[in-house]
């Protein structure tokens, strides 16, 4: 009867062991970001084992410098629109990379792109931005993520300046979690992921740049579909200051381009 | 004289006031306009729709990874979980 138990007991953990270490991506920094392609994960074998290639090898990589783009006016191009209601019980989670909002299961807030409809899954910051004009990057850039039930992947990048306070960003910083892994889940505040728009942009028509690109952090996935505005917001220098207290410096480096233009609308 | 200076006065500052509020309500531009490499082809000839859901890659247009229903649960947890 022990026996039977103890067998029980050490397939239970073994199962448990193995599913961690499957679903588990490896550890990865921004510090290291020009070898995430060999980061190795050694629970699976070749070429699984290399989980972050695509970093290294792929060739419509995010983000990039917009000034190197060719930028294309003349194309019809669907209507951009930010449909952003409050979020009645968003999640501040601190990802260990960067400070991100969840959205609520039930949040109903989407980004239409002509009739085509795609859910905010989440919000993050990267300081300083990610995308970069001439070589020179903004203090920030913020990221709104959004999910089809396809699974694909769009991206509404904002740059973030330094010029007046913010107060939606000012709420965001005072409740992320300052341990890595972190999640505020019962604040009992509410967010408007509309209001860290820029205020002189109508978000039911939103002029824009698209652009081909992947996630900016391992497994750098392509396939993801870039929108960025062409208007930046702003925060004071003390939240900059306050941000960077978390994270500083989790920003890609640009990407080469390899030969895709800019899209725009304006 | 006195009247006619005043509205003079007022008028002045009216529209000045006009031009400030203007500018203090527009954000900076992402791209400097002196920064912008601008391509304005024939919109004869490129005149598409730039579709989200566009099956062929192009190096140009907008090309989404063609993904399946199982990806939905997977990606919306793996990137709660990640930055994405």
């Amino acid at each position: 009867m022990n026996t039977k138990i103890l067998r029980n007991l050490a397939f239970t953990i073994f199962t448990c062991y193995v599913t961690i270490a499957v679903s588990e991506t490896p550890h990865w920094s921004h510090d290291e970001q020009s070898t995430w392609w060999a980061i190795q994960d050694t629970t699976q074998n070749v070429p699984l084992n290399y989980p972050f290639g695509e970093c290294g090898i792929g060739k419509h990589q995010s983000p990039v410098d917009l000034a190197s783009a060719t930028i294309i006016d003349s194309k019809s191009l669907n209507k951009l629109a930010a449909l952003y209601d409050t979020d009645t019980a968003p999640v501040f989670f601190n990802s260990g990379h960067g400070i991100q909002v969840n959205t609520s299961e039930d949040y109903s807030g989407v980004l239409m792109i002509g009739e085509e409809s795609f859910p905010l899954i989440q919000f993050h910051f990267h300081e300083p931005s990610e995308h970069v004009v001439g070589g020179k990057s903004f203090p920030a850039e913020l990221h709104y993520v959004h999910i089809n039930e396809d699974g694909r992947i769009i991206v509404l990048a904002v740059a973030v300046d330094i010029g007046e306070e913010n107060p939606v960003f000012g709420t965001i910083l005072d409740n992320i979690p300052h341990e890595e892994g972190g999640q505020n889940a019962s604040s009992g505040i509410q967010i408007n992921p509309a209001e860290l728009l820029p205020a002189d942009l109508d978000p039911a028509n939103l002029d824009y740049y698209t652009v081909a690109g992947s996630l900016t952090t391992p497994p750098c996935s392509e396939g993801v579909q870039w929108y960025l505005l062409p208007k930046v917001i702003t925060i004071s220098a003390a939240q900059l200051v306050q941000l960077k207290d978390i994270y500083t410096n989790n920003a890609r480096a640009p990407q080469n381009l390899n030969g895709r233009s800019l899209l725009s609308t304006q | 004289m006195l009247i006619k200076l005043f509205l003079a006065v007022s008028l002045s500052l009216s529209v000045a006031s006009c031009f400030a509020e203007s500018d203090g309500n527009k954000s900076k531009s992402l791209i400097d306009p002196s920064q912008q490499k601008r391509l304005s082809t024939d919109s004869s000839q490129q005149k598409q729709a730039a579709q989200p859901n566009a099956s062929t890659k192009s190096t140009d247009s907008q090309s989404p990874q063609n993904s399946n229903q199982e990806n939905k649960p997977s990606m919306i947890d793996f990137c709660r979980k990640n930055p994405c």
